[in-house]
């Protein structure tokens, strides 16, 4: 058997029991958060009739009307308020992802650029780096509001920081023959960032990268919290004033199971980038390390 | 081609204890154009220094480093340089890292191609162009570092000690490969060594140095291609015989009267 086809197996057991062990606990505790919600559902009630629940948060349209206006809880209605609330959280998340990383990313390069900048930013980054990012919500909410661009910004912010420490230190980890010998060959400032500095430093990036995925996921629903109207975390909010744990679980699952996408999406985006990297480099380990 | 020329060179600097470490002093030399200079000496008199001093990675503290006479202000394609450590870009195919010098300079891709293609086949490299160097053992890397610095067609060539951590025999093979290369472009070339043997195989001149600073400078006169035979005549074995000396080896040494 391959090694791969191996470790999928491992991993899809893992789950299966982590399933099981959840089942389990649902039968041996059999508690409620309030009447008719039990405090861990078992399966056969979140993918009926806790999933069927989500069809709460459709706000109507494409023939199939809300609860809201007097409609039915439907399947179609649960599927179609998971895609749209999805779309809305993965949009804020995008945007801020992407304007976090090309931020973070031009800032810690022009950073690089001298020895003198990156001393001077040495302690500043770190500080900020250390700064509890959930404890600046409620100031990004006071500066731009519950609205689309407070939550991006909010997300751009958290990745922005990561990424910039990252990549001064990825630079600054670049091994200096590399750069001399480019030098020799006649290579100018900028040749050498983009022919030497960038692909030196990207398996060091890679680590960051996945760090920022996490961070991006964790963000969004942080931001989505307080005040929006839309969004997977809007919902695991709403379910929490109610002590709905099955919708909070099942909400959970969904973002589980969109970070393991954006993972495996990038994971198989970079593997063309580190395909000069021996294999057991370009291969990160358990932890996203490379 | 280029003569070098070195007027009071001198480069000092501080350790992390605050000492001043003078590691180049006062060297003066001139290296004509064509001459195969073989630098030698023990371990941290300052050879590497002096290299990258040539080479314009590093300024001098005191003194003027010229090539045909204009002052160097820093690092050239004219002055090619092959490091002791793998400097091959891992992440660029062969022909890419081969072709990059020409690639910084603006020539035309296909021309660079080309013109990679051809020391590509020099070095014996000609089937790996489109491998990446993960896959190169540390002799074919070697190869790629001297097609890439011919390819450039540099005026002065300096290594450092660019086949130390090589096998006995890819290093014999790698030093005829050199002289090949040397005698079709003849550049000047500055070869940074600690290895006698090696220096008297390639060298023109074999400079020493000790403490940074130039202690002999010696013209090797035997006839090229030298061969096993011709570096046992007794001039090669007295010339062997000082710079061994020069290394603190003397009890390898017999005991002579007659001084060179």
């Amino acid at each position: 058997m391959k090694r791969t086809t191996a470790h999928r197996l491992t991993s899809f057991g893992v789950l299966v029991v982590l399933a099981a062990l959840w089942q389990l606990a649902s039968i041996m505790m059999p508690y409620e958060s309030v009447p008719g919600e039990p405090m861990i559902p078992g399966w056969q009630i979140l993918v009926t009739r806790t999933f069927l629940s989500l069809a709460d948060y459709w706000q109507g349209g494409l023939g199939i009307p809300s609860v809201a206006q007097g409609g039915e809880r439907t399947y179609a209605g649960a599927a179609l308020a998971v895609l749209s609330n999805s779309w809305d959280t993965s949009l804020r998340l995008f945007t801020g992802l992407t304007l976090g990383v090309a931020v973070g990313l031009v800032a810690g390069l022009a950073v690089s650029w001298s020895k003198w900048s990156r001393r001077i930013v040495a302690l500043p980054a770190q500080i900020i780096r250390t700064f509890p990012m959930l404890a600046l919500i409620p100031m990004f909410q006071l500066w731009f509001g519950a609205t689309f661009l407070g939550m991006a910004l909010f997300v751009a912010f958290a990745v922005g920081v990561i990424f910039f420490t990252g990549t001064v230190n990825a630079v600054g980890n670049v091994s200096d023959i590399h750069v001399d010998y480019a030098r020799t060959q006649g290579a100018s400032r900028i040749q050498i960032y983009r022919s030497v500095i960038l692909p030196a430093m990207f398996p060091e990036l890679r680590s960051s990268i996945m760090l920022s995925l996490g961070t991006a996921w964790t963000a969004v629903i942080a931001a989505e919290f307080l005040g929006a109207q839309t969004g997977l975390g809007q919902i695991i909010v709403f379910a929490q004033y109610f002590g709905y744990v099955g919708r909070m679980f099942l909400v959970a699952l969904f973002l589980l199971f969109y970070a393991a996408i954006t993972y495996a999406l990038f994971e198989r985006a970079s593997r063309r980038l580190t395909e000069w990297m021996p294999r057991e480099l370009a291969t990160p380990d358990r932890y996203g390390a490379p | 081609m280029a003569e070098v020329e070195l007027r009071n060179v001198g480069q000092s600097f501080r350790r992390s204890g605050g000492a001043l470490v003078e590691a180049v002093a006062d060297v003066s030399l001139v290296i004509r154009s064509h001459e195969f200079v073989c630098l030698i000496g023990p371990s941290g008199c300052g050879k590497t220094t002096l290299l990258q001093l040539v080479a314009g990675l590093t300024r001098a503290s005191q003194g003027q480093i010229s090539v045909d006479g204009a002052a160097i202000a820093g690092p050239s394609p004219e002055r090619g340089l092959v490091f002791q450590r793998d400097s091959v870009f891992p992440w660029m195919r062969t022909i890419d890292n081969v072709s990059y010098g020409l690639k910084c300079r603006g020539v035309e891709k296909t021309k660079r191609i080309e013109i990679a293609r051809q020391y590509l086949r020099q070095v014996g490299l000609g089937d790996v162009e489109r491998s990446w160097p993960r896959e190169l053992s540390g002799g074919m890397l070697k190869r790629v570092a001297v097609a890439t610095v011919f390819a450039n067609s540099p005026r002065v060539l300096l290594m450092d000690e660019p086949f130390a951590a090589l096998d006995y025999v890819t290093k014999l093979q790698l030093h005829q490969l050199l002289l090949t290369l040397w005698e079709q472009h003849r550049p000047t070339v500055l070869f940074v060594t600690h290895d006698v043997d090696e220096a008297m195989l390639l060298a023109d001149r074999i400079v020493v140095m000790k403490e940074g600073r130039v202690v002999d400078d010696r013209k090797i006169t035997l006839a090229r291609r030298r061969t096993v035979e011709s570096l046992a005549l007794p001039e090669a074995v007295a010339h062997k015989e000082v710079l061994l000396r020069h290394l603190g080896l003397g009890e390898l040494v017999q005991d002579r009267t007659a001084p060179l």
